[in-house]
């Protein structure tokens, strides 16, 4: 699964260590989610969409599978 | 090394305590066990290095629960390792004492829960980098774990030291090749970190 994790960050100016405080996770979660390497559950995937204003369908785009 | 998290500073704070009370009793009241007489202080004397070991359980509980998501499949991960590498190996020596091919006395039973701890921090390593995050990311004390493979080999030294008369000349040398081990990993963690920073700053 792709995400514009990073985009939508990089557009709030905040740091990984910023988001991962507002989502109450760890910085290195973030990345981890941000590289690709770890898809978020769904509920901590609705906790991103509601912080970013925005369907969760428009951040989480389903891979090549 | 990252600043460390709130969580890992109070893993700390209850982790260490209750292990340097576990090496006490291990150093300064174990050896006084072929002493005791009365049947009742033996077994008190010989459980008491488990009531320190449930409070490090507590401490481990306390982490893995206020860990993240990410953080709590790393553990998952981490322990599924250790636990099928030590049943595995405890099937095979069991079969291997039953066949009568090697003997096993009862004591080996105490190095089941440190191989475990080992493993399961070795295999939460494993699965920490697997998802590009770096030492100490699932647990960041502040320690670098040199200086706590260092720590270790030292606690090894002083028990084989401390025991070279009581002990068996295997079991010396097994905790002597404990220590050497601990005491390599940690030197191989920083070659291996220093060759890392030499290739980055060469790009």
């Amino acid at each position: 699964m792709n995400n514009h994790v990073r985009e939508l960050r990089g557009e709030q100016s905040w740091s990984q260590a910023d988001l991962a405080e507002r989502l109450e996770v760890s910085r290195q979660t973030i990345n981890a989610i941000e590289t690709g390497k770890y898809d978020p559950s769904l509920p901590l995937a609705f906790k991103i969409a509601r912080l970013f204003g925005r369907p969760i369908e428009s951040i989480f785009v389903p891979g090549e599978e | 090394m990252n600043k460390p998290r709130p969580l890992h500073q109070r893993y700390s704070r209850e982790f260490w305590p209750p292990m340097m009370v576990y090496v006490a009793v291990m150093l300064l009241l174990w050896p006084l066990l072929p002493r005791v007489h009365s049947e009742w202080l033996k077994v008190a004397l010989a459980l008491l290095p488990v009531l320190p070991v449930l409070f490090v359980v507590r401490a481990m509980v306390r982490l893995v629960l206020g860990s993240d998501e990410l953080e709590q499949r790393i553990h998952l991960i981490g322990l599924a390792i250790a636990a099928t590498l030590v049943s595995t190996a405890s099937l095979a020596g069991g079969f291997l004492a039953a066949a009568n091919i090697i003997k096993l006395d009862g004591s080996i039973l105490i190095w089941i829960w440190p191989t475990l701890v080992l493993l399961y921090a070795a295999g939460r390593g494993w699965a920490s980098r697997r998802y590009g995050a770096g030492e100490g990311a699932i647990c960041n004390n502040g320690v670098g774990w040199h200086w706590r493979l260092w720590l270790l080999a030292a606690v090894l030294a002083v028990v084989a030291w401390l025991g070279r008369d009581q002990l068996a000349g295997y079991q010396l040398d097994l905790l002597w090749g404990m220590c050497g081990v601990y005491a390599a990993w940690g030197v191989l963690i920083i070659a291996v970190r220093r060759r890392r920073r030499l290739g980055d700053e060469t790009l």
